[in-house]
């Protein structure tokens, strides 16, 4: 709750922020590496909000996409491999007045994180998710990841894979709480950057799935997308996605789709040619964690010593008169 | 003069003209005890969670108890009778002046009927009673119904507000305190031997030696991060936040009242220590930012008074109900209330009239008028139907009023409340409407009917079926009007007068018909039935015939407000014939929810170079080929920036290499550049 005034003096006072303002160092992804175009956009939303750098956080675990902080010119932490969300859901937790983004990759996020990604979204925290699959573990140089499609080779298959790639859309659409679900592609950056613009203004945990190229380890795989705008479908609604004229003359394959109904959402989460781009699912009445945990009062810090002591003081060994003190 | 026609003109009953004493509108005639039926009175008031309802009908309440503790057929068929018997016997308690909350009458009801009923029934009611789990004040159709109503749903908003408030100042006022407390701790006076003797706890205090731990951090690492002026700034600040009365204070302040000057004036003279309180609160905020600049912000803050507070701030404090219980609707009370609402007071005004033909009951249409405040009207019987404009009143930021149509023992007679409070709905003496400012900025949005009857005609019509002089069967529809409801309301029996049956002849007209086609000679009246349901004609004076004319034009009024609405949804519903090119473009289905279609700019010529900027993924290969042809705009996104900084091999060489195919590199400029036969056929994919 902050007071008019505070907002007037906090706007007055400084002068309005450029995409400068949030760029730190040169990336050092790949040319044409589809990560580029997601930092822009996130780049872009921190301008465009006013984001004060010192109040915003990206975390991430482990991969290409968990570079992402090192480039942002705001708080960051590149964690552990599969962790970003526990991480995030902590700083989310005991600063909830902080804008906490995650940066996490298909291997990351889906393979050793992939609980913590169930229950991030059960939790629905504040939090923006994005989800960057490029469906191989690139950092690594080509190794399968969850998404990998079925008989990839790589260097951990080098017969091609043998599963089916796992859909986070249907896996993060059948978990209690969901709240925001999209899918966007990183080669139409208008949507993405709609999208993610949403999801920040989401209260609850927004998780969205960028499909993403990596022209090194995957190259040509979603050439035929890139190249055939008739193989996208843009989900439009005036509560999703609303296409500019530009966008609409490139992308014709479009699908009214209200983000509220559940049951289409997850119907179009199955689909995968064409592929589905836009704002499956969006609820904005689901309760928050941090919310519904909050405590009731506020502890000042005598209550929280006192408490302590308190607790402490059961499994403290008394030293007697022949003990330790002697 | 004929006597029917001396008294409408004069008021003067003479000859075979009656008093209407005893005599109720004939539509009353199937209604007499109301205990015994099930509707929406009365009603339980219960303490809010959230959203969540704060008042439910008692008979709603047993039904969801019997669902939950009686058995389905024949089996449970005792207990409904006698839970039913039991709400019965509430229902008549609070209809002779009991009162209590629901719990309490349950035990007092069980207690009458049980020695009728003996074992089996006090079983059923403890069942029931264990299962019963909400609680709270029964109240019905009479009385101060309206205040109680409303200042239930108000509390709940204000408790929410509160919590929510304090919790962000007693917050605000630790972090702060914090700052000090951590100065302190690395000042002098902080490392001296005592302090950091305290700073240990008693437990292991004998192992240490403080003196000498004092000397070896006698050094302060820094300066003090705090300057006189910031710690006294700050050390004024917590001052303020915890002496604030406005948010669960040890000494809170009032914000109920009885009158609308008492509130205002408690209004008027907290606007400074409201100042106080948002100015503390500004400058902790920007303290613990580390933000406030004394040159910038020290002489803002000198100057913030309640003149600097917005609309925001002020939603922030409580608001000022101010409940009139059967206050009188005269010219001066009228004036205070519009005084109240003009104020730019958050008051939160329930005006509880049983005047349903004075002053009171044009109120609210007048108070609409004002512009910026929330009305609500309605009768008592309907407000639990409105019950979410109630609360949209209580939300609203700004002044309401909230007008309640309530009868009295003085209104109403012997008649039951909610019967007569239904009839100054029915009369249209007491429509019930309600006008939103925060809902647009036209009448078409603002205001709203909520369901009253027969919207459609000027009175709503009911059919009267009576047996006439030869016990044939007759009926006929007949309007409810003003002139009906006054039969309920001793106080205007003067304006009426019972004629009696052998004076009954064309002459007499029915007052709606009356009041569309009186012909001279034509008398006005209004159907009756006595105690014993015998039938009367009763003729209305001129004084109630043309506040009936009145209250038809007002109800009018307000229906034609209300067919702006309408209007406007008829006038959605033809779709709009797309132009040839939108259809040519977007060939999408156009369907509940999609976006308007956005006019398409047209592509530029194929002989000219250029990238479609907004697809630009800024995968560097571009600005990788040539930096000073290709940069990125204020989005980051490629676009060409000199055209002559590079050659045609640049542009294709360019367009080959990105990665989503939108630079297209046109006709090459220099028609002599070397292998331009092998780079116009590299080209032709990106035309």
């Amino acid at each position: 709750m902050t007071t008019s005034a505070v907002r007037c003096l906090l706007r007055s006072g400084e002068p309005p922020r450029e995409l400068s303002d949030y760029q730190s160092g040169v990336p050092r992804w790949c040319n044409g590496c589809g990560d580029n175009a997601i930092l822009t956009a996130m780049q872009r939303l921190c301008r465009d909000n006013g984001l004060a750098p010192e109040r915003t956080v990206f975390v991430s675990g482990i991969g290409c996409s968990s570079r992402l902080p090192h480039y942002m010119k705001t708080y960051g932490f590149h964690g552990l491999h599969g962790r970003a969300l526990p991480i995030a859901e902590g700083v989310k937790m005991s600063r909830p007045d902080l804008d906490v983004f995650v940066t996490t990759g298909d291997g990351d996020c889906l393979s050793i994180g992939a609980a913590h990604w169930i229950h991030a979204v059960r939790y629905n925290m504040d939090l923006t998710v994005l989800l960057h699959d490029n469906r191989i573990y690139g950092l690594t140089k080509k190794q399968v990841s969850p998404t990998s499609p079925l008989g990839t080779k790589s260097n951990t298959t080098p017969e091609g894979s043998y599963l089916e790639a796992l859909n986070p859309l249907t896996v993060t659409l059948g978990v209690a709480n969901v709240s925001f679900v999209a899918q966007v592609v990183d080669w139409i950056p208008d949507v993405l950057y709609q999208v993610i613009s949403a999801a920040y203004r989401h209260k609850g945990l927004s998780f969205i799935r960028v499909i993403q190229r990596c022209p090194e380890f995957m190259p040509g795989l979603f050439d035929p997308y890139v190249l055939d705008p008739q193989r996208t479908m843009l989900l439009t609604h005036e509560n999703g996605v609303t296409p500019t004229a530009e966008i609409s003359r490139t992308y014709r394959n479009q699908r009214v789709h209200d983000p509220r109904d559940l049951t289409a959402a997850r119907d179009i989460a199955t689909a995968e040619d064409p592929i589905p781009v836009g704002i499956l699912y969006w609820n904005p009445d689901v309760p928050r964690y941090e919310e519904t945990r909050r405590a009731g009062a506020l502890r000042t810090p005598d209550q929280v010593r006192r408490g302590l002591d308190a607790e402490l003081d059961k499994f403290t060994i008394w030293p007697d008169e022949t003990g330790a003190r002697a | 003069m004929e006597e029917r026609i001396l008294f409408h003109l004069t008021g003067a009953r003479s000859g075979g003209l009656g008093p209407v004493d005893g005599l109720r509108p004939a539509l009353f005639a199937r209604f007499g005890d109301l205990t015994k039926l099930r509707y929406d009175f009365p009603l339980v008031l219960l303490a809010p969670e959230g959203d969540g309802p704060f008042a439910v009908p008692l008979s709603g309440v047993v039904d969801e108890l019997l669902g939950e503790v009686a058995p389905k057929g024949l089996a449970g068929e005792r207990m409904r009778r006698n839970v039913l018997r039991l709400e019965r016997e509430i229902r008549a308690m609070l209809a002779s002046g009991e009162a209590g909350t629901l719990g309490a009458l349950w035990a007092r009801a069980t207690d009458r009927i049980a020695p009728r009923r003996g074992e089996p029934f006090l079983e059923d009611a403890g069942r029931a009673r264990s299962a019963l789990r909400q609680d709270g004040q029964l109240v019905g159709c009479d009385g101060d119904v309206a205040s109680r109503f409303v200042a239930n749903v108000w509390r709940a908003v204000q408790e929410r507000k509160s919590r929510s408030m304090r919790r962000t100042i007693d917050a605000l006022a630790l972090r702060l305190a914090d700052l000090v407390r951590a100065d302190r701790l690395r000042s002098q006076e902080g490392r001296r031997a005592d302090a950091l003797r305290a700073g240990v706890g008693t437990r292991h205090r004998d192992l240490f030696d403080f003196d000498l731990m004092a000397k070896l951090l006698s050094a302060p690492s820094g300066e003090s991060a705090l300057s006189p002026s910031r710690r006294e700034r700050i050390e004024r600040t917590v001052a303020t936040l915890r002496a604030q009365r406005f948010f669960e204070a040890d000494v809170p302040y009032v914000f109920a009242f009885d009158h609308v000057e008492d509130a205002l004036a408690a209004y008027r003279e907290r606007r400074g220590p409201m100042a106080d309180l948002v100015r503390a609160m500004a400058v902790a905020e920007l303290e613990l930012r580390g933000a406030y600049v004394e040159e910038k912000h020290d002489g803002y803050f000198a100057r913030f008074d309640h003149r600097a507070l917005s609309d925001d701030d002020l939603a922030l404090f409580p608001d000022y109900l101010v409940s009139l219980d059967g206050a009188r609707a005269d010219m001066a009370g009228r004036a205070r209330i519009i005084e109240g609402l003009t104020s730019g007071a958050p008051l939160k005004i329930v005006f509880a009239t049983d005047d349903a033909f004075g002053l009171g009951a044009q109120l609210a249409a007048t108070a609409m008028g004002l512009g910026d405040a929330f009305v609500l009207q309605a009768s008592a019987a309907r407000l639990y139907r409105v019950r979410d404009r109630v609360r949209a009143a209580i939300g609203f930021r700004g002044a309401a009023l909230i007008s309640v149509f309530v009868p009295t023992p003085e209104s109403a007679a012997s008649l039951p409340p909610y019967l007569v409070a239904a009839a100054a709905t029915e009369s249209r003496a007491f429509p019930t409407f309600s006008y939103d400012p925060s809902a647009g900025t036209g009448w078409k949005e603002r205001f709203a009917l909520h369901d009253d009857p027969q919207p459609e005609r000027t009175w709503p019509s009911h059919e009267l079926a009576y047996a006439d002089g030869g016990m044939q069967r007759v009926s006929e529809d007949v309007a409810f009007t003003l002139a009906d409801l006054a039969l309920c309301d001793p106080r205007r029996a003067d304006g009426l007068a019972r004629v009696g049956r052998e004076r009954w002849d064309e002459r007499l007209v029915p007052i709606a018909s009356w009041l569309e086609t009186a012909t001279d000679g034509d008398v006005p009246f209004v159907y009756a039935v006595d105690e014993r349901a015998g039938l009367h004609k009763v003729v209305v004076d001129e004084h109630l015939a043309e506040l009936t004319r009145r209250s038809a034009q007002a109800w009018r009024r307000l229906r034609e407000l209300d067919g702006l609405k309408r209007e406007r949804a008829d006038a959605a519903v033809p779709a709009a014939v797309p132009a040839p090119e939108a259809v040519a473009v977007a060939a999408v289905p156009v369907a509940a929810g999609a976006p308007a279609p956005a006019e398409v700019p047209a592509a530029p010529s194929s002989d000219e170079a250029y990238i479609e900027t907004p697809r630009c993924t800024t995968c560097n290969e571009c600005t990788g080929v040539n930096p000073r042809m290709f940069a990125y705009n204020e989005n980051k996104q490629a676009y060409i920036k000199d055209l002559n900084a590079g050659s045609y091999r640049d542009l294709v060489e360019a367009a080959e290499s990105c990665q989503v195919a939108i630079i297209h590199p046109g006709k090459p400029r220099d028609p002599n550049e070397p292998g331009l036969e092998d780079l116009l056929k590299r080209a032709e994919p990106f035309r």
